[in-house]
C-alpha cells in the first residue's frame, strides 16, 4: 500500500470538457488494474517556465493514488508516456496517506461532488 | 564593524514545517531572476529546512513551474 502524488500537464488547447474526459480514462486505468484513485483533479491553467513540446501553457492536472505494489509505478509511466495529450508528468511517493487536497478554491466544489457520488 | 544582526529562518518564523513543490511563490522568494537557488548564507534558512525547500525548487523544475535557467523569458 503506497502512496502516490502525481501531476501532470495536458494539452494547453484543450477545454474543460476534453479534459474532464482525459481524467475519466486515466482514472478508469487505475481502477481497472484495482488500484485507488483518492483525489484527481483538474488544478490550473498554468503558464509554463520552459516550452515543452513548443507549448507555452499547459493544463496542470493533480492526481492523488493508492497503488497496492510499486510495480504499478512503471505500468502507469507507460502510460502516460504512450498519452497522446500528457506533455509533462511527474510521480511522487508519499511518506502517508493524503491529508487536504489543494487550497485552490475551484477544486474544492469538485471534490465535494466526487464524495457524495 | 561586523553587523551584529542576524539573519533569521524564514520557516520558522513563519512556523513552516513541510514545503510543497508546488507552492511557486513560496519557491520564488529563495531563487534570483537567473533562476538559481539563492545560498544559505544569504536567506539564512535553517540547514534543515534549506534542504526540504531544496528538493521543492528542483522537483518544481522538474515539472516545469519554476525555470532551470532563466535568461530570455519574453
Amino acid at each position: 500500500m503506497n502512496y502516490y502524488e502525481i501531476l501532470y500537464v495536458v494539452n494547453p488547447n484543450h477545454g474543460k470538457d476534453k479534459i474532464s474526459e482525459i481524467i475519466g480514462e486515466v482514472s478508469s486505468h487505475i481502477e481497472s488494474k484495482k488500484h485507488a484513485v483518492v483525489d484527481h483533479n483538474f488544478w490550473e491553467k498554468k503558464q509554463l517556465a520552459y516550452p515543452v513540446n513548443k507549448q507555452k501553457y499547459g493544463n496542470y492536472v493533480l492526481l492523488n493514488a493508492e497503488f497496492k505494489n510499486s510495480d504499478f509505478v512503471n505500468d502507469f509511466k507507460m502510460f502516460l508516456n504512450l498519452h497522446a495529450e500528457v506533455l509533462k508528468y511527474m510521480i511522487i511517493k508519499l511518506d502517508g496517506k493524503p491529508i487536504a487536497p489543494a487550497e485552490d478554491a475551484p477544486s474544492e466544489v469538485e471534490d465535494k461532488k466526487e464524495k457524495e457520488s | 564593524m561586523l553587523s551584529s544582526r542576524k539573519k533569521s529562518c524564514y520557516f520558522k518564523r513563519n512556523n513552516i514545517h513541510e514545503i510543497d513543490y508546488k507552492d511557486t511563490k513560496l519557491l520564488n522568494r529563495f531563487i534570483n531572476d537567473q533562476g538559481k537557488i539563492t545560498p544559505r548564507r544569504v536567506t539564512g534558512t535553517s540547514s534543515k529546512m534549506h534542504r526540504k525547500l531544496v528538493t521543492a525548487i528542483k522537483r518544481a523544475r522538474n515539472i516545469a513551474l519554476l525555470p532551470f535557467a532563466a535568461i530570455d523569458r519574453d
